[in-house]
């Protein structure tokens, strides 16, 4: 069982747990399988994060280079006076958790824009190659 | 000997004509509002009188602390949308943060990061009126300020032990004050009668099962600490998280994956307020 962000959960993958309307009320039961369709309308309802079953993904050391990144890499440090702490121990593991979900998610989201910006760029290369042959083929045609 | 020290530098502390005096405009505000009579218009009327206040104080209301920004064209227009704590708490540390040295511009930040993570807490735990408590957020400090500005000697020593023995600024003023902050700002507090509210969220931050009348004063701003110091944003004085209370949660009624929310307004609001003085 292990909770990720929504942007990186991938079709065929089986929810663990319920998904919930912040209202509580049940979008999708268990033991469903996500599809790009279900996934994609998920999105729509901004939900976050989906919890599934397995570990499909390794969060250590994702998303590097975002802010979230920096906080994780100093938690060890900050909590340093706390090693034999309970309490503590068991709130830097659920804040570790979190901080790496939100990594994970913002490293998703820049990857996303990224690859947008490259679909953007081939799809003007090929806009104006179609341009350059009207071009030729009007030439031809005088 | 540590009985004598101790009293000779809360003497020091509480110097009167030293201290960082407040506007006289608060006096007359206090009394004021205890006056049955005085309409909110008579207050702001009085606020009013003093210009470069009435700027500081608009400057203030006016940042995403409040959750007005670039609304509030009036002192009496914040009177009534924020109440007359919330006025008050401004213009205390308007005139205190005033005298900060350079070299506390981190605790500054650490204060309004505070501020704006107070408010956020409260909302979560359901509590009725969230911006007050960003005033105790915004003043949670005071008693650091105040030592470094009237001892700055003490400064020094405090900030040395805090290098060669990595110890938390807070053990360290023990160890060279005998008290730490959260002692001078209960001093402070007295001496300037504040609210009992404000007064319990800033002299108890570090302790918030012990504070009296308003607990949950005191534990909003004890989770507020805790949460601005893990995202490192300004500096409370040395590099270590405080100890959250387990306690100070459950006497709000949440839950450890309710900071989450807190957490997610936090990362957003902290870039808005990224260059926020009064300069």
């Amino acid at each position: 069982m292990q909770k990720i962000p929504l942007t990186l959960a991938k079709a065929g993958m089986v929810l663990a747990k319920p998904v919930l309307r912040s209202n509580g009320l049940v979008l999708i039961g268990e033991n469903a399988e996500l599809s790009d369709a279900i996934i994609q309308r998920l999105i729509k309802m901004e939900i976050e994060n989906v919890v599934v079953q397995g570990t499909p993904l390794d969060l250590e050391g994702v998303g590097s280079g975002t802010p979230y990144n920096r906080i994780l890499e100093r938690m060890d440090h900050l909590f340093r006076k706390y090693e034999n702490d309970q309490d503590m121990a068991l709130v830097k593991k659920r804040l570790r958790e979190y901080f790496q979900l939100k990594a994970a998610a913002e490293a998703a989201k820049a990857a996303q824009a990224a690859e947008a910006v490259e679909a953007a760029k081939a799809a003007k290369a090929a806009e104006e190659e179609v341009k350059e042959t009207a071009k030729s083929t009007a030439k031809k045609g005088v | 000997m540590a009985e004598d020290l101790k009293t000779e530098y809360k003497g020091k502390l509480l110097a009167v004509k030293d201290l960082p005096t407040l506007p006289k405009v608060l006096e007359e505000v206090t009394r004021l509002v205890e006056d049955p009579d005085a309409s909110t218009d008579k207050i702001a009327k009085v606020i009013s009188l003093d210009q470069v206040l009435t700027a500081k104080v608009l400057k203030m209301v006016n940042s995403p602390i409040y959750g007005f920004p670039g609304r509030i064209g009036s002192i009496h227009n914040a009177l009534v949308l924020l109440g007359f704590n919330v006025i008050r708490g401004v213009i205390i540390s308007t005139s205190v943060f005033d005298i900060m040295t350079k070299s506390m511009v981190g605790l500054w930040e650490h204060s309004v990061g505070c501020a704006l993570a107070c408010t956020e807490i409260a909302k979560a735990a359901g509590l009725k009126d969230p911006e007050e408590y960003s005033v105790a957020g915004l003043l949670h400090d005071l008693g650091k300020v105040v030592a470094a500005v009237q001892m700055p000697q003490v400064k020094i020593d405090i900030e040395a032990l805090v290098k060669s023995q990595d110890l938390t600024y807070f053990q360290a003023e023990k160890k060279v004050l005998g008290f730490g902050h959260d002692r001078i700002n209960a001093w402070l507090a007295g001496h300037w009668h504040l609210p009992v509210r404000l007064t319990e969220g800033i002299s108890h931050h570090h302790t918030p099962t012990r504070a009296e009348h308003y607990p949950a004063s005191a534990c909003v701003v004890h989770i507020a600490d805790f949460l601005v110091r893990l995202m490192e944003y300004g500096s409370g004085g040395d590099d270590n998280v405080p100890p959250l209370d387990p306690n100070a949660l459950k006497i709000l009624k949440l839950q450890l994956k309710d900071l989450e929310g807190v957490l997610d307004q936090l990362c957003d609001k902290f870039l808005e307020v990224a260059d926020l003085s009064f300069a």
